[in-house]
């Protein structure tokens, strides 16, 4: 790899209030390689990338593209250059079509500034073929899903052909078919010269596409090196700064009755006559692909939607969620997929936030106790091992597996015995990863239900009792983690599975 | 599950739902000519500043901001004009209140998007200095026009259409145009509906929204002609008339055709609505505060109307 130098990060330095988000960092991109770079959330990739894209402003260093200074350019000079940011922020405008959204940045132009989309199409629909077969650009925007609007976005940033591409994250929110598909496009992007920095929490991805990778840890460079260099171990070591032993925590849990069941759920095209079982301290993975229906069957049981037919028996009762409070009444917790949208309130404190749900129980006469709240919100904390200043902080400073953890402490204040959890550990990292964990762990030894939605494998088949594998809106296939393998695992998320009948203990 | 009749309701129900009130107005008030032609070239010109104040404010709030100066713009303006016009002319002077309209527009952008002023809080500022200044000017008293030739100007009629309406119909035209069709209006929408979005692709938001305030006073700036030419003179305060009349058509406007979303026809067929309301109830006879009365209601309709179908409105955060 004797390329030239397309990107040279010099010193950079930057500073929140007394906190030293990076402190000196030195990075050198070559053209056209794919840089990897990882670290814990909170290491400071986010915000070096940003500080590139000059979202941000760096307090200290210089950064040139091509020989030439571009620290004191503006956001969209930046752009023109060809340097693009894939953020993980899904910013689709509903009301705009498919194509519309990807040339949002520049539309097509004739004479006095009139818009003139029909010319850019041609150029839209390329971009969006490279990134998926499925979209039309003349398709409304609205009511995509997470993945597609990830792709969409993708194509956004593509359109303005990238010289220096940086994607953060692209992977959370994508299935897998989308996630080969994207590699692809990686590979297509090289042989045009085109640079990429990828950022990702799943190191198999790191290993797959990178030939370099940087490891940051708390805003300070702890190596670059090629990816053929440094095994998966050491990386993870130099990661966190410690060794560790294992990813996901061993849990021991009673179970106990039956506390949920589910009988022939049926709620459009997206779920289609699911029925399952969940018994008090138990921990069920539903495993799939984004978009198998996971997601609608927890916001059915939560009451978010309303079933098409079916019956949720929670306790002995037969219960209609018409709304989310008739959920809360029965116990049921629920933490979304999207927790920025629908977790938090991202300008309120972290001790505002965890006591949200219960405010009741901290008030007398409809006055807030800020004593007893406060006491609650730091017990959380300490509980949770939540990464913030103090309790006043707003949520939206914290780094996204601390956010999860609020989303999730919010729910301990109360008295809830069956959580359902929707991708709660997408973007965040190893340590946090492991620490939530931990803690739907001990929330299963305090005999609560766990119905837990997820893509990731390896979480599922280290964590659950009993995994339900979902493919297009109905339950294929029942797996018990000891008993199968990862590739039987993929092979029924991806619908190719032999149905087949476990019986569970 | 969204249903056709449900979008086709969304989309023309306030607009059907007007147009009978209108017809009933006329049905129950039947010895009142309401809906005579020359009413109705009546209300078009008693419309024009309405609307065209409208039309401003609307392309501020399509970014995600709101001007209220012209409650006291549309009073400085009427008096300077009324001031300026013995000793240059009618165009001169136009041009001269449309310049400082615009003067007023840049210092509006200027705290707003550079400055990062909330705009409710600067425009309301700009708005109690411009009512300042008309006092000062004038001592407090109101102005009159004493020159026939431009009063028999702006009385003019074209193809029995009145002159203040074409004004209208052209100043429409342009905004149209611009909010649909060129490259600038769509970037300002994009900024109202995902300003974060609109920031991550390189769209310039700063000068985008600067530009919206410099368009609204341009519209702020003819009105403020055309308002003494109507009234024969500067009257203090004249804005506060249509300060609530004006947000009304904004926001009853974002229950036409593009539901939750302020946008450039649905204000329009408001304001004309609201002009319309506004004569029906001065022929029946309504005391004036009672005018004020009802467009409160209006006002308060209007916004529960436009929460309807997204529960809030897209752009703006009131």
């Amino acid at each position: 790899m004797s390329k030239s130098c397309i990107l040279d990060m010099n010193q950079i330095e930057k500073r929140f209030g007394g906190v030293n988000a990076l402190r000196g960092v030195d990075l050198q991109i070559y053209e056209g390689e794919v840089h990897g770079i990882v670290g814990e959330n909170g290491a400071g990739k986010s915000t070096l990338m940003k500080i590139l894209g000059r979202e941000m402003k760096a307090n200290d260093g210089s950064i040139s593209f091509r020989g030439e200074l571009i620290n004191d350019l503006s956001p969209w000079q930046i752009q023109s250059r060809g340097i693009m940011t894939v953020h993980q922020d899904l910013n689709i405008i509903g009301s705009l079509n498919i194509g519309q959204n990807i040339l949002l940045g520049n539309p097509p132009t004739k004479r006095l500034g009139l818009l003139n989309w029909k010319a850019g199409y041609p150029k839209a629909k390329k971009a969006l073929e490279l990134v998926s077969s499925s979209l039309s650009i003349e398709h409304s925007a609205e009511n995509l899903s997470a993945a597609q609007c990830q792709l969409v976005i993708l194509a956004r940033a593509l359109v303005q052909k990238p010289q220096v591409l940086i994607l953060d994250e692209p992977t959370a929110r994508l299935g897998l078919e989308e996630t080969e598909q994207l590699f692809k496009l990686l590979k297509i992007l090289k042989q045009k010269n085109v640079t990429i920095i990828y950022i990702s929490h799943r190191l198999e991805e790191i290993y797959r596409v990178c030939d370099r990778v940087t490891v940051l840890r708390d805003g300070l460079k702890v190596l670059t090196a090629g990816i053929s260099e440094i095994p998966q171990e050491e990386l993870v070591r130099q990661m966190i700064g410690r060794k560790v032993e294992q990813l996901v925590p061993k849990r021991k849990a009673e179970k106990g009755q039956t506390v949920v069941e589910i009988i022939n759920l049926t709620y459009g095209a997206a779920v289609k006559n699911v029925s399952f079982t969940v018994k008090a301290g138990e921990l069920v993975g539903l495993v799939g692909a984004v978009g198998a229906g996971k997601s609608e069957v927890l916001q059915l049981l939560f009451g978010a939607e309303h079933l098409d037919g079916g019956e949720i028996r929670v306790g002995s009762d037969n219960q209609f969620m018409q709304k989310p409070a008739d959920a809360l009444k029965a116990g049921i917790a629920y933490v979304p997929e999207n927790r920025s949208d629908e977790g938090l309130v991202l300008d309120f404190a972290v001790r505002e936030n965890l006591t949200l749900v219960n405010l009741s129980s901290f008030s007398q006469m409809g006055f807030i106790q800020r004593k007893k709240e406060h006491e609650k919100a730091l017990e959380l904390i300490n509980r949770l091992q939540i990464k913030t200043p103090d309790s006043d902080t707003s949520v939206k400073s914290l780094s996204g597996g601390n956010q999860q953890k609020v989303v999730l402490g919010k729910w301990l204040a109360g008295e809830q015995k069956i959580f359902l959890l929707d991708e709660v550990t997408a973007g965040i990292d190893i340590g946090a990863k492991f620490e939530i964990y931990e803690f739907v762990g001990d929330l299963t030894e305090a005999g609560a239900a766990v119905i837990l939605a997820t893509s990731d494998i390896q979480e599922a088949m280290g964590l659950c009792d009993r995994l339900l594998i979902m493919h297009r809106g109905t339950i294929v296939a029942e797996l018990i983690p000891e008993n199968t393998t990862r590739e039987e695992v993929l092979m029924n998320m991806m619908g190719g599975g032999v149905q087949h009948e476990v019986q569970s203990g | 599950m969204k249903s056709r009749v449900g979008d086709f309701l969304a989309k023309f129900g306030t607009v059907a739902v007007l147009l009978l009130f209108i017809l009933f107005m006329q049905l129950v008030f039947s010895d009142l000519p309401l809906l005579s032609w020359p009413n109705l070239m009546n209300i078009a010109a008693q419309a024009t500043v309405l609307s065209l104040v409208s039309i401003g404010l609307s392309i501020v709030m399509m970014c995600g901001e709101i001007d209220l100066s012209y409650v006291g713009s549309l009073g400085l303006l009427g008096t300077v004009f009324v001031l300026l016009l013995d000793s240059v002319g009618g165009l001169i002077a136009a041009l001269a209140v449309i310049a400082i309209s615009l003067i007023f527009g840049i210092l509006n952008g200027l705290f707003i998007s550079k400055w990062k002023y909330s705009s409710f809080l600067a425009t309301l500022s700009m708005m109690f200095i411009m009512m300042g200044l008309q006092r000062g000017l004038t001592n407090g008293r109101a102005v009159w026009i004493d020159n026939q030739e431009v009063l028999r100007v702006a009385s003019m009629h074209i193809l029995s259409v009145p002159f203040p309406a074409i004004i209208l119909i052209l100043s429409f035209l342009v905004y149209f145009i611009i909010i649909v069709y060129s490259n600038a209006g769509f970037k300002l929408k994009v900024i109202g509906e995902n300003i974060e979005a609109a920031k991550e692709v390189g769209i310039k938001t700063m000068r985008i929204k600067w530009m919206a305030f410099i368009f609204a006073s341009l519209c702020f700036g003819i009105a403020g002609v055309i308002e003494p030419l109507r009234s024969s003179g500067g009257v203090i305060d004249s804005g506060w008339a249509l300060f609530v009349p004006c947000l009304a058509a904004c926001f009853l406007g974002t229950t036409m055709f593009e539901p939750g979303r302020v946008n450039p026809l649905g204000t329009l067929i408001s304001a004309l609505f609201l002009s319309l309301v506004i004569n029906f109830l001065t022929q029946i006879g309504l005391v004036y505060y009672f005018i004020n009365l009802i467009l409160g209601f209006l006002l308060l309709l209007a916004v529960g109307l436009s929460s309807i179908k997204n529960r809030s409105i897209k752009q703006i955060k009131l």
